[in-house]
């Protein structure tokens, strides 16, 4: 189980693109819905009147899922790799659902990594 | 427990799948609902603007009254094997836009039933894009080739393309046949992201099935060697 950069990369490179993709998507969503509101539409009917939203706007979602499933497929991969927990896998694992908080795991894993590299940077 | 927590995992991931699968479901359902219901043509259908695709089909009403001296023949239409007209007269609405009303067959532009009510009448129908055909062909007098605004020549005030007549307040008697057209019929945007998430949910179980066997050979793997410390960089 070497080459954790390797991992480290592929993993930060899909927190980037999943977050990028989430956060414009959640933004965007929350732009449409204040619109929706001030138009005196019902909060809850936002959801279901897909046919008034922009096309790209639905496509950056079906994008983001398949971005998510890349960000679980390398995140589990890294997981195994620093030998994480249960916890702290799912964890960041769920990041990638939160708006933004891809980019929070990222930070953390990054840390963590730079901690490990400091006894061996020493000898 | 991890084994316990997988299948937890599994069994959650197809249900939200399915979930996901029946909400593709209802709003394709509604979506094909709403495009069932009836509307008025001047909502549908603005003035100026050619006709949207997903309008055509539309079951539509309208309520006006019938331009008579507008009225125009579409010749070589047949009807069972007879050959005829199809009889075309512009309603006026409210608004004092045209759109034109295909009424039916008749076997010539003589017989009976050729002659619209000629007070305020309220129709249904099904909203129709102008035929592409013939486009551009001269019209000779009323008779045109096909029902399309270069050929039928109402002028500024028509909407775009045409309704097939369903029923109508008050009814001709004797009326033009009702022709049966096989409808163009707009389709309802399909509930991509839905579809996707449902799709994307069933991968996951398999991506945890895929997760714990590299668990379990990582397990084994390791148990075997003398635990290695990880290298970093």
């Amino acid at each position: 189980m070497n080459n954790i950069s390797g991992a480290a990369l592929r993993y930060r490179i899909m927190a980037y693109v999943t977050g990028v993709v989430l956060a414009t998507a959640f933004t965007w969503m929350v732009v449409l819905i204040v619109a929706w509101m001030a138009d005196g539409h019902a909060f809850a009917d936002f959801f279901s009147a897909n046919e008034q939203k922009p096309g790209l706007y639905g496509a950056l979602w079906i994008i983001h899922g398949w971005a998510y499933f890349l960000y679980l497929v390398v995140g589990v991969d890294l997981a195994f790799r620093l030998r994480y927990s249960i916890g702290r896998t799912v964890l960041i694992l769920l990041a990638g659902t939160i708006p933004f908080m891809s980019f929070v795991a990222e930070r953390y894993v990054h840390k963590d990594l730079a901690k490990r590299a400091q006894p061996t940077s020493i000898s | 427990m991890r084994a316990g927590l997988g299948v937890l995992l599994i069994l959650g991931f197809i249900f939200l799948g399915q979930w996901q699968w029946e909400r593709t479901q209802d709003v394709l359902a509604a979506e094909r609902a709403g495009l069932a219901q009836q509307v008025a043509v001047d909502g549908l259908n603005p003035l100026g603007q050619p006709i949207a695709s997903e309008t055509v089909g539309r079951a539509v009403s309208a309520h006006g009254t019938y331009v008579a001296n507008q009225q125009r023949f579409v010749i070589h239409r047949s009807l069972n094997g007879q050959s005829g007209v199809w009889v075309v007269t512009p309603l006026r609405l409210s608004d004092g836009s045209l759109i034109a009303v295909m009424r039916g067959w008749l076997p010539s532009d003589q017989s009976p039933g050729v002659n619209a009510p000629s007070g305020e009448v309220d129709i249904t129908g099904v909203l129709q894009a102008d035929e592409s055909f013939y486009r551009g062909s001269p019209p000779d007098g009323s008779n045109v080739a096909a029902i399309s605004q270069q050929s039928l020549q109402l002028g500024k005030l028509a909407r775009d393309g045409y309704i097939r007549l369903s029923t109508q307040t008050p009814i001709d008697s004797p009326a033009p046949t009702a022709v049966p057209i096989v409808a163009q019929q707009g389709s309802a945007p399909f509930p991509f992201q839905n579809f996707f998430y449902a799709i994307q949910w069933w991968i996951f179980s398999f991506f945890v099935i895929g997760v714990y066997l590299r668990w379990l050979w990582l397990d084994a793997n390791e148990s075997s060697e003398s635990s290695p410390r990880d290298e970093v960089g």
